[in-house]
């Protein structure tokens, strides 16, 4: 048969009608494959601009107050749900760009190099454009399951034995005390004579705050500094981990 | 069609255009690749020749329809022994046998290159490697073989067997490294025991 090899390929091509498949074929799959591998890649772009989003808004000048160590802090405060989505888009960005007629040439540790370099890139210019900020949002407003997967951010304001308190005000403030309730729903009556107050806050019967200070009794709380609890004032947008508790308001 | 002189002097990547203007053409690529491709299937995969020629059939077959695909940055051998590649792997993973293993006949300079690369100085192993080197080869994991087939039976560049392996050139300097220490290592294994 060796010797008729090539002319039975011949004549298999020609009694089968065998044809070359088209170029556009070929040319529709690469380019849907470079496609996956751009859009992968700027939604872990989005993932990083949340992330950086989230660190920023951290409380990191309270990281030896909310937990043990420094590391612990991280630990607790960590966007683990858009590390999570970074990472995974970041591997479907490789298998996609690993697909891609010449992706083969480069060695895993180049190309993983290049995909963080690159999300890194877009999630700074996304985070600077505030789309860190909407994307934290519009997760918030259409998944159900995103404020309780971001919980884990709030409870270090619920330590007030560790001097750290957050909640709404629910009385007028009189001779320096007011009433909270807590992120947990518990009434504290809070003192605030010498405390700090942000200046970008008023104390005022709704205002969401956050006190550092020292738990005085089991339901009263000597303030030291209130800050807002929301963050930079925007009033559709508030501060990342913190809205469970204002869900019911909106 | 062109004429066979005219074909002789044509290269690789013309006979390609040719033949996608003319299927009758494809006739001298087969032709130019049919005796080293069959002979690099057995030697790879320890297929009978009836199963080679049945592989190489396939492969033709797969290149004709993939001519559209062909990517002028590589060379052309590179990526029709690409396909031959993926055909073989295709077919042992439906057939799963570890098939005895055939390397043809070797000339003296690719045994005496083989030898020297690998490093090997004791004349008693290098008379063993000429006499057995079908059975060390047999004993090695697909992977491994494969990329000592490719480099020293062969003899194609490390470029060459990224783009046949698609894989990058680091990691094919890495395979064939640990390829060698293998073969290396086999060959001694069997020399003391023979």
């Amino acid at each position: 048969m060796s010797k008729n090899l090539s002319q039975s390929v011949q004549e298999i091509i020609k009694d089968k009608k065998i044809e070359p498949r088209p170029k556009w074929e070929f040319k529709f799959k690469e380019y849907t494959v470079w496609l996956g591998a751009f859009s992968f890649a700027i939604i872990g772009g989005l993932a990083m601009a949340v992330i950086i989003y989230m660190l920023k808004n951290n409380d990191w000048d309270l990281s030896k107050q909310a937990s043990h160590s420094f590391l612990g802090f991280i630990f607790i405060t960590l966007p683990y749900f858009w590390i999570l989505l970074l990472v995974l888009f970041s591997l479907f960005t490789y298998y996609n760009f690993e697909h891609t007629k010449r992706g083969y040439r480069y060695g895993l540790s180049y190309i993983l190099l290049g995909i963080i370099l690159i999300s890194l890139f877009l999630g700074i210019v996304f985070y600077n454009i505030g789309l860190g900020r909407v994307m934290d949002n519009i997760f918030f407003n259409r998944m159900p399951f995103y404020e309780k997967i971001m919980s884990h951010r709030q409870n270090i304001w619920l330590k007030p034995n560790q001097g750290l308190l957050a909640g709404k005000i629910i009385s007028e403030v009189i001779n320096d005390e007011f009433e909270l309730s807590g992120l947990d729903r518990k009434i504290w009556l809070i003192r605030k004579s010498k405390a700090f107050v942000s200046p970008i806050i008023i104390l005022k019967l709704g205002e969401p705050i956050k006190i550092i200070g020292e738990q005085i009794d089991n339901n009263i709380f000597q303030a030291k500094e209130i800050r807002p609890l929301l963050g930079p004032r925007h009033p559709s947008l508030p501060r990342p981990g913190m809205r469970m508790f204002f869900q019911d308001e909106r | 069609m062109i004429n066979n002189q005219n074909f002789n002097k044509k290269i690789d990547s013309e006979l390609v255009v040719l033949t996608l203007a003319d299927q009758d053409n494809f006739l001298y690529l087969t032709k130019r690749y049919e005796n080293r491709l069959l002979r690099y299937i057995k030697r790879i995969s320890g297929f009978n020749q009836e199963e080679a020629e049945d592989i190489l059939q396939d492969t033709f077959i797969k290149v004709y329809q993939n001519l559209n695909n062909f990517d002028d940055s590589l060379k052309f051998s590179s990526w029709i022994y690409r396909i031959t590649h993926n055909q073989v792997i295709s077919h042992h993973r439906k057939i799963k046998a570890r098939p005895e293993y055939y390397s043809g006949q070797l000339n003296e300079e690719i045994l005496h290159n083989l030898a020297s690369d690998l490093d090997i100085a004791k004349e008693v192993d290098k008379q063993y490697l000429h006499q057995n080197i079908n059975k060390i080869l047999a004993n090695l994991d697909f992977k491994y073989r494969e990329i000592l087939v490719l480099r020293f039976l062969e003899e194609r560049g490390y470029k060459e067997i990224s783009d046949i392996l698609k894989k990058p050139a680091g990691t094919v300097a890495t395979l064939l490294n640990r390829a060698k220490k293998r073969f290396t290592d086999e060959l001694i294994r069997q020399n003391i025991n023979f």
